[in-house]
């Protein structure tokens, strides 16, 4: 029988070690949402390690790396879902764009006002520009704090120039984008 | 107010989805953006992975889930991780698990010590001149209420300011940073919040202050947010 190369002992070491860890990482998505499956996202964590392995890199925070390793197999395994999906969404646009009417005046309406505040927004001072469009897409001040390694008070307060600014702008473009109540 | 926020909200996102990526060419890797998300990762790496996908819904998708991973309550992960210097020294002298010589070890202690002591007398040095450029700038400092701290009074709001003013505007905002009230130009470093306005504010919700100064109609300096909470 074949002894086992050091290498292989290595990676069934940080198996044993790190396994239980690898599976909660990967449980800390919502993968369901995704539908993706965990153990494909498992195995090719695996492989990528086992690579490491095989080039014998050096690694100085063994746990940092591999929850590095597992972050990116999810969204490479995203990526991948997507393009098999792709020519399904593709076949399925292509059916309603062809049934549905070529222009509507409410929806072209919202369209114009929706590249406005983009633009708007593009016009922004960079720092402020960042935490604003962070903003818009739903993140929370201390998200936004903890992504751009900022403290939540210089995050607020560059988030109410900015959205200030915003309105400002919006103001001086003469565009009314609040909802009349009716 | 929140509806006005809700609506660019909404506004934003509909441009933010309008330009799908046509291809995936430009995008970054996964781990670019993994990556993005290091503390140590640097600011034109973080704008670019913004910007990117401010306009691309297939890396936004990608950029959220990692957001909401990290906001996950999860604790678990953390337990379940090994310590790694008892990994180190179970393989040590093989690839993944090898550990850093200890010369090397040494030497980027040494480095980081010297660096942080290099550091400290730069900042000490600097601190004068700061100060300097602080006084002919724009500095104000919050002074009271005391920032965090609970009110259940009408507060008597103060501040330092270490420029020359016509006037100050004391700004009011809730917790969503809605403003609350705005001050008319207050010539002195203080004022009470009018007991109408106090009236308004909800107890056990936090509210946030800060104080601009005016100069000939323009704003020459702002301080930072101030914070309290109300109880009655």
């Amino acid at each position: 029988m074949e002894r086992p190369t050091l290498a292989e002992e290595e990676f069934k070491q940080i198996m044993q070690d790190f396994g239980p860890f690898m599976k909660v990482e990967v449980q800390r998505f919502n993968l369901s949402k995704y539908g993706l499956d965990p153990e494909d996202i498992l195995q090719d964590a695996r492989i990528r390690i086992w690579q490491s392995v095989q080039r014998e890199r050096t690694i100085i925070s063994l746990p940092a790396y591999i929850k590095k390793i597992v972050n990116s197999a999810v969204i490479d395994q995203l990526r991948k879902r997507r393009r098999d999906d792709s020519l399904v969404h593709l076949e399925q646009h292509r059916c309603v764009s062809e049934t549905t009417n070529g222009y509507d005046r409410e929806s072209a309406r919202k369209k114009a006002m929706e590249e406005t505040v983009g633009r708007a927004v593009e016009r922004l001072i960079s720092s402020r520009r960042q935490v604003v469009k962070l903003y818009l897409l739903n993140l929370t001040i201390q998200e936004i704090a903890s992504y751009l390694n900022w403290s939540p008070d210089k995050t607020r307060n560059l988030l109410y120039r900015g959205l200030a600014d915003l309105k400002q702008h919006l103001k001086d473009m003469e565009v009314e984008y609040e909802q009349r109540s009716r | 107010m929140s509806s006005d926020l809700d609506r660019l909200k909404e506004l934003f996102q509909g441009y933010a989805a309008s330009s799908p990526c046509p291809s995936r060419e430009g995008c970054p890797s996964s781990a670019e953006i993994v990556d993005s998300f290091e503390p140590r990762a640097s600011r034109r790496q973080k704008t670019r992975i913004i910007e990117h996908m401010a306009r691309c819904p297939l890396c936004r998708e990608e950029f959220m889930m990692l957001v909401e991973q990290r906001s996950s309550k999860t604790s678990a992960a953390e337990a379940a991780a090994p310590s790694q210097a008892g990994k180190c020294r179970a393989s040590a002298g093989a690839g993944l698990l090898r550990p850093p010589g200890v010369f090397w070890r040494f030497a980027g202690a040494l480095l980081g010590l010297t660096l942080l002591v290099w550091s400290l007398v730069a900042v000490v040095h600097q601190r004068d001149r700061w100060n300097v450029l602080r006084s002919g700038g724009a500095t104000i400092r919050l002074l009271a209420p005391k920032s965090g701290h609970t009110i259940s009074r009408p507060p008597l709001c103060r501040w330092q300011a270490k420029t020359v003013a016509d006037f100050y505007v004391l700004e009011l905002f809730d917790g969503s940073l809605l403003p609350v009230w705005t001050s008319g130009p207050v010539r002195e470093r203080e004022l009470r919040l009018p007991s109408e306005v106090y009236a308004r504010l909800i107890p056990g919700q936090t509210y946030f202050w800060m104080v601009t100064s005016y100069l000939e109609q323009a704003p020459t300096g702002e301080s930072q947010m101030g914070r309290f909470v109300v109880s009655r």
